[in-house]
């Protein structure tokens, strides 16, 4: 499994990706944040799914 | 009727009167016609004395906030009424969290992307079949030939319900969700309902693979399902998988009827696909949501009480000027009109929107590339009926059958 500061987060619905290396700089979210740093609230950028909704990716 | 008194925490500047569940459409733009009567109401917040008296959210952020706020906001009750059901309730989109995980999780395994991938392959064979069978005929009623059809059927291989049983089935979904009348609406729920708990009696006896016997097979808490419980998610699992993405098909085919130049960007640059069906998507949504309130709760400059109830129209979401520029006007190119409450939002939001939005984007590409021109059959008179969810009913569509690929 991926070290914490290189997991990759997948979107249940829509399939969108949060990298934990890349952030979501366009959101507020800096290189580098830790999933568990991310809001809760914080929604699917692509289909507005929630933070609950992204499951770690286990092929990484 | 008469109408209710406001209660005293209701400031009177916000109180309108008007039922949600059935209002004035102009055309065929249900969603258009929300947003004006809306906008002639410049508060953020409104009550109205109508279905028992409840508040109405009208802003991206209100909605998005109930949508969220399970401390405060719970889908016990998920329509205003005036009338007690005593149907089961809907599970697990009647349960708070923590409860409905476990059952959610059920469902979502099998409408999984994994799943669905599968599904979608099937959904695109039989929307081929379908507009392949009527396309040289120049017309077709576009509800009951393809959008009662394809999602029905398909929903019906997931449960593996008899494929003859789908007049049938969508008739008594259509009277349980927009009967006319209280009485009318739950007599066709529980023919529903008698219907499913049949299938699982059958089921029970003669186990198979789809998901009806998954459910019925299923322990939560080490323990079976019990029969109520099971009841109200055999029922949610009909309403939701009968009634939806057959509704909003009726919507995108409206669209696309009546705006040649969207159906021509398609059919040239059918990449531009994917996200045309957020757009569509984004710009007609069909549901109105309810939720009722937990604990007092503060919310766009009123207190809601305890008990009250309160309505959360979807199209209210994407179509706000403040979250999306221009809503009413539908881009293709917009940028990530996805983001949006369509499908509801939070740990209720639509389980199977997965499939819903691969079924929409497969009879996008399938249709254009066969009937890349048509529209509404002139004289006809389609039109939209209402109460939670809106659909139209009738949909005559015409061609040139010269022009079909």
């Amino acid at each position: 499994m991926s070290a914490p500061g290189t997991r990759r987060y997948i979107c249940f619905y829509c399939g969108t990706v949060y990298d934990e290396a890349l952030g979501w700089p366009d959101e507020g979210i800096a290189p580098g944040t830790l999933w568990e740093d991310v809001p809760d609230d914080w929604l699917c950028p692509e289909c507005a799914a929630t933070k609950a909704d992204f499951a770690l990716d286990e092929d990484d | 009727m008469t109408a209710l008194a406001a209660p005293a925490n209701v400031p009177p500047d916000r109180v309108i009167d008007f039922d949600l569940y059935d209002f004035p459409v102009e055309g065929l733009d249900y969603q258009g016609s929300m947003r004006a009567l809306f906008q002639a109401n410049p508060a953020e917040v409104l009550w109205t004395p109508r279905n028992g008296g409840h508040w109405i959210v009208k802003t991206n952020a209100d909605v998005a906030k109930v949508l969220a706020d399970n401390d405060h906001f719970s889908s016990r009750r998920i329509m205003v009424t005036e009338e007690v059901s005593d149907r089961p309730p809907l599970v697990p989109l009647q349960l708070d969290p923590p409860h409905h995980a476990p059952f959610r999780a059920l469902l979502q395994a099998a409408l999984s992307p994994k799943a669905v991938g599968k599904l979608g392959e099937r959904a695109r064979e039989l929307s081929i079949e379908l507009i392949d069978g009527f396309k040289h005929d120049g017309h077709c009623e576009f509800i009951g030939q393809f959008a009662q059809h394809l999602p029905i059927a398909i929903f019906m291989e997931i449960v593996g319900l008899p494929a003859e049983d789908r007049p049938y089935l969508t008739e008594i979904a259509e009277a349980a969700m927009r009967g006319a009348t209280e009485a009318e609406r739950n007599e066709a729920g529980a023919k529903l309902m008698g219907y499913g708990m049949a299938k699982v009696a059958e089921r029970r006896a003669n186990p198979g693979n789809d998901l009806i016997s998954t459910i019925v097979r299923a322990e939560i808490e080490g323990k079976p399902i019990e029969d109520f419980p099971l009841t109200g998610m055999i029922l949610l699992l009909l309403l939701g998988g009968l009634d939806t993405v057959a509704s909003t098909l009726g919507f995108y085919a409206q669209f696309l009827a009546t705006h040649p130049e969207h159906r021509r960007q398609l059919v040239e640059n059918p990449d531009l696909i994917p996200n045309a069906n957020e757009e569509l998507l984004r710009r007609f949504p069909i549901a109105i949501l309810a939720r009722e309130v937990k604990a007092d709760v503060e919310l766009g400059g009123v207190t809601m009480k305890a008990g009250e109830m309160v309505m959360v129209p979807t199209p209210m979401d994407g179509l706000d000027e403040n979250k999306f520029a221009d809503p009413l006007t539908v881009d293709f190119a917009r940028v990530k009109p996805g983001a949006n409450s369509t499908f509801g939002g939070g740990v209720h939001r639509c389980v199977g929107s997965v499939l819903a939005r691969t079924e929409l984007r497969i009879f996008l590409e399938e249709w254009l590339k066969r009937i890349p021109d048509f529209q509404v059959k002139p004289g006809s008179n389609p039109r939209v009926s209402a109460r939670s969810v809106a659909t139209i009913t009738s949909l005559e569509l015409v061609w040139d059958p010269a022009s079909v690929k």
